[in-house]
């Protein structure tokens, strides 16, 4: 190979790594990051002045380390380094703002940087840049001196790089990490801290690229700002896009095609009068061409973000797990203790045998200490107190008080009806109490805890869970990567394990997929179980819905108007449903407009309304209300409903 | 002290340029909702397009319709041939942002292509400096400040007095309701973008002016401080627009007395951070995280 076809490799290579590191913030988890190579730019300038000789520049130039260290500490001091600033970057962009506004937040901290580094000498000698960084293997023959040698090593961080992502996209914690990418609001209802999960891809993410400005300072020998501008992460982006976001093997494919291909071809294109920039400008205007194009046509890339497929691995030979329909929380928390197995409720049919060999529970454990389930482990209520209470609560969005001290109780075990005429506050009540907003006053107990200000996925993690008016799922993940996001997360999130133990994840999760299985088959959605869960309808999404809280299995549930967008065939099996839920153990707080549901369901109901509870008790009790009547039966004709 | 006043005297001729590049695009995000990565790029077009009349003749105001002309051009094509087509698919805002990046691609290089990166210059005529009272300013230095003050009225009488402007902000509060109440939604943002266009090429030819040297980036190079300008004052409220960019001017033309030229650009990165950070609904809104979680959305 000449010189200049390993050079063309080299930088394909090492970009690619690059690439990946975008793959990490944008295809996994969806943050629009554009000082992807402002990264790159500290990961090179840290390998500079980590290999370099010590500084004897006159001042002002100069430069700050020069340790002269061996490849690899310099490789992974760049990487530690990018880590630790995207660390910093990302603990204050990412905590609240809108995805642009995140995009811009990261383009101004990569600003300020360049303008730092280009105007303070002492750092990096400012725009006279970095040269004469040591490249390793660069004398050792047959290769070494066409570069070789390193497009060897680069290849081996490449693959390395590689298989390390891969791992941990198929990983719980880079399915959490893909749930946030597609709605964050239902990945904090499941108990994902949001934060944290974006704060870590966008880390590991930021490792990454490092590596990759480690190694393109080593290929080089030299780096200096001039080289390092928004545009350069564009021609990343584009070569995601292209190669398909969210695809490892489709990055590398499209940083070949972008940053090698698009780039020699254009080299082609005669010089335009004495404009020496014409063809780096049709090169770029052909990209933004492309970028378009493909947004158009294939906005999946060439090789479209791959299906998680559901396959389990053996554990042991025990019979696959099956139990009665829909039983609530039979494995979790003080739920399963309440619900007696006796219970005529919980109706066992005949063909379904209960407490096979092997419990899914038993196999989660099995020889696995630190796979023990220590998820959902509520405090018990306090005896014959309520499971949660709501005192004097009121929240304002400006001038609207849309709970204006509102109390209520919810006995243990109970199916509570939550109804009122439109803006009585209902629903503002069930994001108070599942902390999807926060109180201006008031408290909110739960079990006997204090939860009013708490947040979402604190909250969930509790054991008190939430559904929507419109259902939420995951729409780009799988309906069985749903239910999987779902379960009890059990400790298996961490970064760690999903590295060095996948093998044991994936036998711990195979009792979960076996849980999945069984609850998609309750609601009818087996067959569906490896579609994108965005596909289905939306009496499909509710039932989803349904099962993803049976999965969960929480000690109380919020339902948010849960017959909104259903058919009345699907009514009854709603009811059936929420009722398997109550005699699984589970307390159900339901805010419905149906009131014949209600009442064929629910043994209590709670009146709201203009912000307060203004009764409660029986659907008979309430008819007879004189102020039930006016606030909000006036309105509907119950006979009629 | 009068360092300072002409600290505020450079600084009130940066904030008109920039009041004319913010409102604009305050205006655009509010109405049409489309964060505009190509926005430096239109200012670009306007100060490209006021120099080739510039090469012919020499007289200020050709240059300025010329580049307001350019300038609106290449926003309602933009619109029209690009985002428009997009939009009708409804897709995420990101899709929508991604896209006016590949515009700016494509918009810059353009550019490159048929000016070469080499750095142009106006044939102004010159313009000796007067001091009046406390500033110590130019003819063109008057001449942006009233075109400034001008246009604002303009854009203030629009708003405010015209069908036309009670339609747009309809459509700012929300596009479908204001559809099924007879406005052509679709027609408002066209008209919303060619406006657009129009004031930022016009804003890009005195941005040209003051900054002497024309190069393809001259735009994009001014972008963060747009939007930072912009979002301080609240998108979408074009006086909140006009004091964030007063605010941002003068902040980065005093600092600019006290720490090194070169990092007064630092200033307004610096300033928009936090904006986006603590009140990133502008300073004149209550401070609200955008974008809180809205479980019932």
């Amino acid at each position: 190979m000449s010189q200049y076809v390993i050079g063309l490799a080299t930088t394909g290579v090492i970009l690619s790594i690059v690439t990946l590191a975008l793959n990490v913030r944008w295809g996994w988890a969806g943050e629009f990051d554009i000082a992807l190579f402002a990264f790159v730019a500290v990961g090179a300038y840290i390998y500079s002045v980590f290999t370099l000789a010590p500084n004897n520049l006159p001042p002002p130039s100069g430069y700050i380390l020069g340790l002269k260290a061996p490849f690899l500490v310099g490789v992974i001091a760049a990487i530690v380094v990018t880590g630790a600033l995207s660390a910093a970057v990302g603990a204050v962009a990412l905590r609240k703002l809108r995805d642009d506004y995140f995009g811009i937040t990261t383009l101004a901290f990569a600003l300020i940087l360049a303008l730092v580094i280009g105007q303070y000498t002492p750092l990096f000698d400012g725009y006279e840049g970095l040269f004469g960084m040591p490249q390793p293997l660069a004398t050792v023959a047959p290769f070494g001196l066409n570069g070789g040698n390193f497009l060897a090593l680069s290849v081996v961080f490449l693959i390395a790089s590689f298989l390390v992502l891969q791992r941990l996209y198929n990983s719980p914690f880079g399915r959490a990490v893909r749930s946030v990418r597609e709605d964050d609001t239902a990945s904090a209802a499941f108990g994902r801290n949001v934060y944290v999960l974006k704060l870590k891809a966008y880390i590991l993410g930021g490792c990454v690229a490092g590596l990759g400005g480690a190694l393109l300072a080593a290929y080089i020998t030299a780096f200096n700002p001039y080289g390092w501008t928004p545009q350069e992460t564009f021609l990343i982006y584009a070569s995601l896009f292209i190669g398909g976001t969210g695809n490892a093997i489709g990055a590398v494919i499209g940083t070949f095609f972008v940053e090698v291909g698009v780039q020699e071809v254009t080299r082609y294109v005669p010089q335009l009068g004495n404009n020496a920039s014409s063809s780096d400008a049709i090169r770029l205007v052909l990209i933004g061409l492309l970028i378009t194009a493909v947004l158009w046509w294939r906005p999946q890339g060439i090789l479209p973000e791959r299906r998680a497929r559901d396959r389990l691995v053996a554990v042991g030979a025990g019979p696959v797990a099956r139990r009665p329909a829909l039983a609530w929380a039979a494995h979790f928390g003080p739920a399963a203790r309440r619900a007696e197995p006796s219970s005529p409720a919980v109706a066992t049919p005949p063909d379904r045998v209960p407490a096979p060999a092997v419990s899914p529970a038993a196999a989660r454990t099995n020889g696995d200490d630190t796979l023990k389930v220590r998820a959902l482990q509520p405090p018990a209520p306090a005896p014959g107190g309520q499971d949660l209470e709501v005192t004097a609560l009121t929240k304002a969005f400006g001038g609207v008080k849309a709970v204006n001290g509102a109390t209520l109780s919810v006995r243990p075990g109970s199916l509570t009806g939550l109804i009122g005429p439109n803006g009585a506050g209902k629903s503002t009540m069930i994001n108070l109490i599942s902390g999807f907003e926060s109180p201006d006053s008031g408290t909110i107990m739960f079990g006997g805890q204090s939860i009013a200000g708490k947040s979402a996925h604190a909250i969930s993690r509790l054991g008190l869970m939430r559904s929507f008016q419109t259902p939420r799922e995951w729409p780009g993940l799988t309906v069985m990567e749903n239910m999987l996001l779902s379960m009890p997360i059990a400790g298996r999130e961490t970064v760690w394990r999903g590295l060095l133990t996948p093998g044991r994840l994936r036998a711990a999760e195979s009792a979960d997929r076996i849980r999945a299985r069984e609850l998609l088959g309750e609601v009818g959605l087996l067959k569906l179980k490896d579609e994108p869960a965005g596909n289905l309808s939306g009496g499909q999404k509710r039932l989803l819905e349904f099962a993803r809280l049976a999965a969960a299995a929480p000690r109380f549930v919020l339902l948010d108007e849960p017959q909104a967008g259903v058919n009345p065939v699907l009514r009854d099996r709603m009811a059936e449903l929420i009722r398997n839920m109550v005699n699984g153990g589970a307390t159900v707080l339901m805010v419905e407009h149906n009131l014949a549901f209600l009442e064929q369901l629910c043994d209590h109901v709670i009146v709201m309304a203009l912000g307060v509870c203004i009764a409660t008790g029986s659907m008979a009790d309430l008819r007879a209300n004189q102020d039930v009547v006016d606030a909000y039966l006036g309105q509907v004709n119950v006979a009629d409903a | 002290m009068s360092n300072l006043m002409l600290g505020v005297g450079f600084g009130l001729v940066t904030a008109s340029i920039l009041a004319l590049a913010t409102v604009p695009l305050s205006l655009q995000m509010s109405v049409a909702r489309i964060p505009n990565f190509a926005h430096g790029e239109i200012l670009t077009v306007g100060a490209y397009a006021a120099y080739v009349v510039n090469q012919h003749v020499n007289n200020i105001y050709l240059e300025a319709l010329a580049a307001a002309l350019a300038g609106g051009l290449v926003a309602y094509l933009m619109n029209a041939l690009l985002l428009q087509p997009f939009a009708r698919r409804k897709p995420k805002l990101l899709i929508l942002f991604i896209l006016t990046i590949a515009a700016s691609l494509m918009i810059q290089n353009i550019i490159l292509l048929f000016f070469t990166g080499n750095s142009l210059a106006y044939h102004l005529p010159a313009s000796p400096p007067h001091r009046i009272g406390p500033f110590l300013l130019t003819g063109l230095n008057l001449f942006t400040i009233a075109a400034a003050i001008v246009v604002m009225l303009a854009v203030h009488v629009l708003l405010k007095y015209t069908k036309f402007g009670k339609a747009q902000r309809a459509v700012a509060d929300s596009k479908d309701l204001a559809q099924v109440t007879g406005i052509n939604s679709e027609r408002i943002i066209q008209v919303t973008w060619l406006l657009d266009g129009l004031i930022a090429g016009f804003a890009g030819f005195l941005l040209g002016v003051s900054s002497g040297t024309l190069t393809p980036t001259l735009g994009q190079g001014y972008l963060l401080v747009i939007f930072a300008a912009a979002i301080l004052g609240g998108i979408g409220k074009p006086y909140g627009a006009m004091a964030g960019a007063v605010f941002i001017g003068v902040a980065m033309e005093i600092s600019a007395l006290y720490i090194p030229a070169s990092y007064k650009e630092v200033v307004a990165f610096g300033l928009l951070i936090l904006t986006l950070l603590l009140r990133p609904n502008g300073i004149f809104a209550a401070p609200r995280a955008a974008g809180a979680a809205g479980a019932t959305a």
